[in-house]
């Protein structure tokens, strides 16, 4: 394996090495995670409801998603006849490619992240708009009223969730001092470090909240309202465009989540367990969250969801944000 | 009117009430989050609960006595297990969904009529029950299978295919009129047992035309 | 409760000839070829739609995400239910109405027995009154529990659904050891019923009865008290009693807007007159409302069950070889039965043959979902799906 990074260092260089290994790490972490969240989602969904889930394929059926994949790329890929037929190829990609960015940022451990830069959580979120683009082509290009209906409900609820999920975030950010997300972590792994949620619960509900709807899921799920919109912004994809889509929204979910646990939960911080196992952990447990929360609520409707954004979880966060100023200050002072 | 049911055992809850005013507002937000609470608290009670789902393939459920499926013909112990279709066509003329061809003819050296032919498509049947209203032998009956499906439309039951080794036709012949002796003999004794009240303790007297006396079987 | 008296006041002080609401049937289509040129458009929902209960398509012009004009288009599955009739006997209609209204099947078999006895005075034994009457009402849990669900799954939750599904499925047991068939009966005919009921079935059915109370305990903790489901529900699609009058609605639709109307408490028919129980009503007549008023009735229902449990009398549940052939007497003849959904009526023309001359059912689901396009305007579309699954049609009893 040391000899291996070896060659490659000496082909590639430090950075390309870097690059060619983080890429392969990722590219991995995307497909597992989104094989296993589907099998979990639907495990869970399951057991919720009385049933048992997937268990046909493997123990518990856990090979069920892997096939699905298979029956999925073997699928027809239907492309309607009066779609943008460009952009329609394109948007599930420009939806999917940010994933990668956003993972590439993420602190796996205190000294595991593919590209550490100072303002981490910044491009993190704004990565996250690149992706509402992709929805949004997907939606605009498909020439259906529902999918344009969809893809309008997608807009206006990202910009408004993008808000607080920004304010929440900011002040965690306020509490470590820096934007760096490794920094972050270490600021609640130092040894009189503390856990962000014990000072931020709030911050971390709106966070949730905010999270997700970012990731269109239930009970915000009114993009791709299934009851309403048939399936919102991807009702014309099929076969592989609609697995990318798909593919898209449960790393989207990974990354959130993998935010919240750095902000909130101390990254990879834990007793026992290396880092990176609890990292994973923790983003796993907030996953659980998000998939108890889909099968537990109804769906709000649109004008619903905006006002909880704009009436609600805005001035919260605002109110939050503030009252962590002014207790940081008076520390300082006091100090 | 009737905000709360009377007599129900679980009160339904009423309306919200709307906030008014600040505090108002911050309680209705607080009490919006409890619900939310034990909603999930319902759903995880759930997660952990008893599973209700039946493996289907691998575990097959049982029916109920009274579960309709295909029409079957009953088996008869004193016609040697063999079924009474006398192919009166009564079950096809009054069939709503036209699901039941029936073709028969006479035994040899005989009045009888015997079914040659008994078809159900099971696929426009609608489980009415007419068929076995009208059955003037009453061999007709629902069988209790479920998960028999056909390849394609045009796939029919054919109700004589478990009577393939019908009994030769003389031997049947014998033991039809062997029936029906019994029977006559049975409503005789019935009579005989009506008109004199007094002593009915011959156990001929118990058996009804329906179901005809089982040593009728033997002779 | 004033149910009887109100009734009576509220359809005798509504003027007999009245400007009868026209059905908004076709009133779009034709405007389907030209895009409007004030910046609406159409939207085409259904009829292979998630949410359309089966096969309705509605035509909306949508302002953006509000609802400008609707029109329900109906009549995809159309089977001829009604000229089916005409062409056997009387006895040859038999599967046919339970086929009408799959929920309530059992209500729609037994309602048009009864209007066949009624009409050709044929006789009912007792212990196949009160058996009809109970399976009756455990068939009319079975739709409400089957609304609830799709209900919640048109606003977007799937849980009660499911749970709903899983009581629901207890009923269909106890129903199927009774009379064989699990969805659409052919359990009562003419004179009685098909077969008699099982030794456990009592012992079963005071089970279920016990389970689904602490159910409803459930569903009121998950849904009922969710603030989502709340906002969603509350002051959306409120009907007037005037709507309700002029469109001729019936069922949980009317007595969630304070019209006390049940057919088993206006023209009481089986054993209803013998039992106890009351009309809930609400005032309110939007989605909450009507969410109430068939929770309340699964409660009166399951009242209705144990009192006939409790009274049922022993001896035979028919004649002794079905009756098939009636003597039909030539006349015109009505009998209605309180559906899920409302009154469904049987008419019943004969002449001296023995097929009937004209069946007409009057179903209760075509005349609420008339008063749809007068709802939906003005609502946007999450509410067009929450209204539509508040107010419970079953496609085929309208397309018949």
């Amino acid at each position: 394996m040391t000899a291996l990074l070896d060659t490659l260092e000496g082909t590639l260089g430090g950075w390309g090495t870097t690059l060619l290994v983080g890429f392969v790490a990722l590219a991995g972490l995307i497909t597992v995670n989104a094989m296993f969240m589907v099998w979990f989602e639907r495990k869970v969904a399951g057991w919720v409801q009385g049933r048992l889930g997937p268990m046909e394929h493997g123990p518990q059926g856990t090979l069920q998603t892997l096939l699905d994949v298979v029956k999925l790329l073997g699928k027809e890929s239907i492309i309607p006849a009066q779609v943008d037929r460009k952009v329609f190829l394109l948007a599930p990609v420009v939806a999917f490619l940010p994933a990668l960015a956003m993972l590439s940022l993420l602190p796996y451990d205190n000294n595991l992240t593919m590209t550490d830069v100072e303002s981490g959580l910044l491009l993190v979120f704004a990565f996250g708009g690149v992706s509402l683009m992709g929805i949004f082509m997907g939606a605009w290009s498909s020439n259906n009223k529902f999918a344009l209906l969809g893809g309008m409900r997608a807009v206006s609820q990202n910009i408004a969730y993008e808000l607080p999920l920004l304010l929440s975030a900011m002040a965690v950010v306020l509490c470590a001092g820096s934007l760096n997300l490794g920094e972050i972590v270490a600021a609640q792994t130092g040894e009189n470090g503390l856990w962000f949620i014990v000072m931020q619960p709030v911050a971390l509900g709106i966070y949730l909240i905010a999270a997700t709807a970012e990731t269109n899921r239930a009970p915000f799920d009114i993009p791709e309202a299934e009851s309403e919109l048939v399936a919102g912004f991807h009702t014309e994809y099929t076969g592989m465009g609609f697995a990318v889509f798909f593919l898209a929204e449960y790393t989207y979910m990974f990354i959130v989540c993998g935010i919240g646990a750095t902000l909130f939960l101390g990254g990879g911080d834990g007793p026992l367990l290396p880092g990176p196992v609890w990292f994973i952990l923790k983003v796993y447990f907030l996953l659980f969250l998000m998939v108890m929360a889909r099968w537990t609520y109804p769906r709000l409707r649109f004008d619903q969801l905006m006002n909880l954004a704009w009436k609600f979880l805005i001035p919260l966060s605002l109110i939050n944000l503030l009252a962590t100023a002014a207790v940081l200050k008076f520390v300082e002072v006091g100090s | 009117m009737s905000q709360d049911s009377t007599n129900s055992a679980v009160p339904v809850p009423g309306r919200s009430v709307r906030p008014t005013g600040f505090g108002g507002a911050v309680r209705f937000m607080v009490r919006s989050m409890l619900t939310l609470f034990v909603g999930l608290k319902v759903t995880l009670k759930k997660l952990m609960g008893r599973k209700v789902t039946e493996q289907y393939p691998h575990e097959k459920p049982v029916m109920s006595g009274a579960f309709r499926s295909a029409i079957a013909l009953v088996s008869f112990d004193d016609l040697n297990g063999t079924h009474d279709c006398i192919a009166c066509d009564a079950c096809e003329l009054i069939c709503p969904s036209y699901c039941i061809t029936v073709r028969g003819d006479r035994l040899p050296d005989s009045k009888k009529k015997r079914a040659t032919e008994f078809l159900v498509d099971f696929s426009t049947c609608s489980l009415c029950g007419l068929c076995l209203a009208v059955c003037p032998t009453e061999t007709l009956k629902y069988s209790s299978g479920y998960d028999d499906a056909g390849y394609n439309r045009g796939w029919i039951h054919n109700l004589l295919e478990p009577y393939a080794d019908d009994p030769e036709a003389p031997e049947l012949l014998a033991l039809l009129t062997a029936r029906d002796e019994a029977k006559r003999a049975a409503r005789k004794a019935a009579r005989a047992a009506k008109e004199a009240p007094a002593a009915k303790p011959a156990p001929e007297a118990e058996t009804t035309p329906a179901n005809p006396a089982p040593e009728g079987s033997d002779g | 409760m004033s149910t009887e008296s109100a009734t009576l006041k509220a359809y005798a002080a509504h003027p007999r000839t009245p400007e009868y609401a026209p059905l908004r049937f076709g009133t779009l289509t034709p405007a389907l070829e030209q895009a409007p040129e004030d910046g609406t458009y159409y939207l085409n929902m259904g009829p292979q739609h998630p949410s359309m209960h089966g096969v309705l398509r509605l035509l909306l012009r949508l302002d953006g995400e509000k609802v400008v004009e609707c029109e329900p288009v109906i009549g995809y599955s159309h089977r001829a239910h009604e000229k089916m009739a005409e062409r056997g006997i009387f006895a040859q209609f038999l599967p046919n109405p339970s086929r009408m209204d799959y929920l309530g099947g059992m209500i729609y078999n037994v309602g048009y027995c009864q209007a066949v006895e009624r009409a050709f005075s044929i006789e009912v034994p007792e212990r196949a009154v009160v058996l009809r009457t109970l399976c009756c009402e455990l068939n009319r849990i079975s739709s409400h529990l089957l609304w609830f669900g799709t209900f919640l799954l048109d606003l977007g939750a799937f849980t009660p659904f499911l749970l709903a599904f899983q009581d629901r499925e207890k009923i269909l047991d106890i129903l199927d050891s009774a009379s064989g068939s699990r969805l659409t009966y052919c359990y009562a005919n003419f004179g009685g019923l098909a077969l008699d009921v099982p030794e456990d079935f009592a012992e079963r059915t005071r089970q279920y009865i016990k389970e689904q109370r602490a159910a409803f305990h459930t569903y009121h903790e998950l849904v009922t008290g969710n603030v989502i489901f709340r906002q969603r529900c509350e002051g959306v699609g409120i009907i007037t009693q005037d709507t309700i009058l002029s469109y001729g609605m019936t069922g949980p639709n009317a007595r969630a807007s304070g019209i006390a109307y049940d057919v088993r408490k206006a023209e009481p028919y089986g054993f209803y007159p013998e039992v106890e129980f009351d009309v809930p009503t609400r005032d309110e007549g939007d989605c909450l409302a009507r969410y109430f008023v068939r929770f309340e009735e699964m409660e009166q229902s399951l009242r209705i069950v144990e009192q006939c449990l409790d009274r049922l009398p022993e001896g035979p549940v028919g004649p002794k070889k079905p009756l098939v052939r009636v003597k039909p007497k030539p006349g015109e003849y009505y009998h209605c039965v309180e559906s899920p959904r409302g009154q469904f009526g049987m008419f019943i023309v004969a002449d001296k043959d023995p097929e009937p001359w004209r069946i007409k059912a009057r179903t209760p689901s075509f005349s609420n979902l008339s008063a749809m396009a007068e709802m939906l305007e003005g609502t946007m579309v999450a509410d067009t799906i929450a209204i539509l699954g508040s107010i419970d049609i079953v496609m085929p009893e309208i397309d018949r």
